[in-house]
């Protein structure tokens, strides 16, 4: 059962950071940072629903919202093209901003 | 974009985060750390792998691939969320330094992996 809402959750959040992340690309540097910083407030948030829903939710919907491959592959492409101001500054918002929403989440969960 | 596209990254995606899952549950509580920090360091070098070895580019068989494998299974084996609260959790405890030190190793290690398996990968591309 909670494997199944799992499989379910980690399936619909790889969609919508696929969906995000085509749809992105166009006219902001990546997606993936949009998606990582919503997850991680909504992963906070979600530390206060108990149960199997909440592991599926917390486990699968956020924790495949976010991701830290295509991060780190896309901070690797910034330092291979020796653009270190915004792998520095991605790195930067990414973990600055995750770390405060997730903190802002974990505070406002019921 | 081809809806197939969208189902690969969904069908990685559910396998990658149930290994995830499975993972956690088989560490055991008090391991999430250490499981979520080798997750995100195993999964950012297949990705920089797979784009080494030619699959992120526009080629009929790196249009299944790199969803399916990088976007999908990798993006749901690694968990930046899962990090970020970590560290938040560590930092709202008063444990100020194993939060820097998770934040500084896997930001140097996931990079570092995502660059060591690109390199990696387009070597052993050329060699073929």
């Amino acid at each position: 059962m909670i494997l199944s809402l799992v499989l379910i959750g980690g399936a619909v959040g790889a969609t919508i950071r696929g969906a995000v992340g085509h749809g992105m690309r166009a006219w902001l540097p990546t997606g993936t940072l949009a998606v990582n910083l919503v997850a991680c407030f909504g992963l906070g948030l979600a530390t206060g629903i108990d149960g199997t829903v909440g592991t599926a939710i917390r486990i699968g919907l956020f924790g495949a919202l976010s991701t830290w491959s295509s991060l780190a592959f896309e901070i690797g492409a910034m330092l291979r093209r020796r653009d270190l101001a915004l792998a520095c500054s991605t790195l930067g918002v990414s973990i600055g901003g995750g770390v405060g929403l997730a903190w802002l989440g974990l505070e406002l969960a019921p | 974009m081809r809806p197939t596209f969208l189902g690969l990254i969904a069908l990685g995606g559910a396998f990658g985060t149930a290994i995830r899952w499975l993972a956690l549950e088989a560490a055991g509580a008090g391991n999430d750390s250490v499981t979520v920090f080798a997750l995100n360091v195993v999964g950012s070098a297949v990705v920089g792998f797979l784009a080494g070895s030619g699959f992120s580019g526009t080629a009929r068989i790196s249009q299944t691939i790199w969803p399916l494998a990088a976007i999908g299974f990798c993006g749901g084996l690694t968990t930046f969320s899962g990090f970020a609260l970590q560290v938040a959790d560590n930092l709202d405890r008063g444990h100020l330094a194993s939060g820097a030190w998770l934040t500084i190793f896997t930001a140097a290690f996931a990079v570092s992996g995502a660059i060591g398996g690109y390199l990696l990968g387009s070597r052993s591309r050329m060699a073929t």
